[in-house]
């Protein structure tokens, strides 16, 4: 499916999440003019506005090529979208009231950085998420949660292995580590005897590390009108 | 790092969640969180590689991606030893 399509069918999707009494006739006239505007034909045209008012698996098509189609692009500017999943649902209504549409969403991304300096090293990672359930009408699933959270980690090391001076120590490590593959028994004799021997040129020191990891989050229900 | 005790043939089809760190009763995402304690292992094993034995980095990797490469694998219980020895290798040049 063409991308110039794919996109003005999301946007009128999304536009959709936050409108409380359904899809509106001047929605439908937008998308019509898109449709249009990429040559579609009018059957096409009625089958797919027929099609997006009644089913959810119909938007979650659309939204899988989008994504596709993103993936292909291969650009920068949609990276993110590999973090977002979203799937169009259905919502069950109590009573003889209709059903209705809705989404589920789940966000994640991460970002790490580990840096040297010396002997020092320093580890940072965030991680962001966020996840809930909207219904366009609020009416039809008042109760869902929707969370975010962030996590944060800093960590700072010293210390740990003693750096050599001679580099005819590494070629040694590689000798003792090729022979110890070769052994079945760990505890053997000739075992025992090639790890004392690594040790000697493999030096340890003591190690130290602290580190914080404060962690954010907000959950809300559907009828604070909190939106992600 | 008193992780194992089985020699080289049997290490490689260990799981990382048999190592001794892994707590298999934590769920993944708590396991997630305690980026300290993986980040330490990790580093553990980047300041062994390029202090301790003399290793590089090879081209296309650094730092970060060596140890996010590691911490991947450490968090995931299912991945064998031999998945992170196939990961350092495609990280380290050894001399």
């Amino acid at each position: 499916m063409k991308k110039c399509l794919l996109i003005p069918l999301f946007l009128f999707f999304a536009t959709c999440c936050f409108g409380q009494n359904g899809i509106s006739a001047q929605q439908i006239n937008q998308v019509v003019t898109a449709l249009t505007a990429a040559g579609e034909t009018k059957e096409n045209i009625k089958s797919t506005i027929d099609g997006i008012i009644k089913s959810p698996d119909l938007y979650n098509t659309f939204w899988k090529g989008f994504i596709d189609q993103a993936y292909k692009a291969d650009s920068t500017k949609w990276k993110f979208l590999r973090d977002i999943n979203v799937q169009l649902k259905t919502f069950e209504a109590q009573g003889t009231a209709p059903a209705g549409l809705g989404f589920t969403y789940d966000y994640n991304h991460s970002y790490a950085k580990f840096v040297q300096k010396g002997q020092n090293r320093i580890s940072q990672s965030f991680d962001f998420s966020a996840n809930g359930n909207v219904a366009f009408k609020k009416e039809l699933n008042p109760y869902n949660l929707l969370e975010t959270k962030i996590d944060y980690s800093y960590s700072f090391f010293s210390g740990g292995v003693v750096k050599v001076s001679n580099t005819s120590y590494y070629k040694r490590l590689d000798l003792i580590e090729d022979t110890l593959a070769t052994i079945k028994d760990m505890q053997s004799v000739r075992a025992r005897s090639l790890w004392e021997e690594f040790g000697k040129y493999l030096q340890l020191s003591n190690q130290y590390y602290y580190g914080v990891s404060p962690q954010f989050g907000f959950e809300s229900n559907h009828d604070d009108n909190y939106f992600l | 790092m008193h992780q194992l005790v089985t020699n080289f043939d049997d290490t490689g089809n260990l799981k990382i969640s048999d190592l001794t760190f892994y707590n298999s009763l934590s769920s993944a995402a708590l396991r997630q969180q305690n980026a300290t304690i993986l980040a330490d292992l990790a580093d553990q094993l980047d300041n062994t590689f390029i202090t301790g034995r003399g290793a590089t980095y090879k081209a296309g990797a650094d730092r970060t991606k060596a140890m996010q490469t590691m911490v991947d694998i450490l968090t995931d219980g299912t991945k064998m030893v031999s998945d992170l020895a196939v990961a350092v290798d495609g990280c380290y040049q050894f001399v």
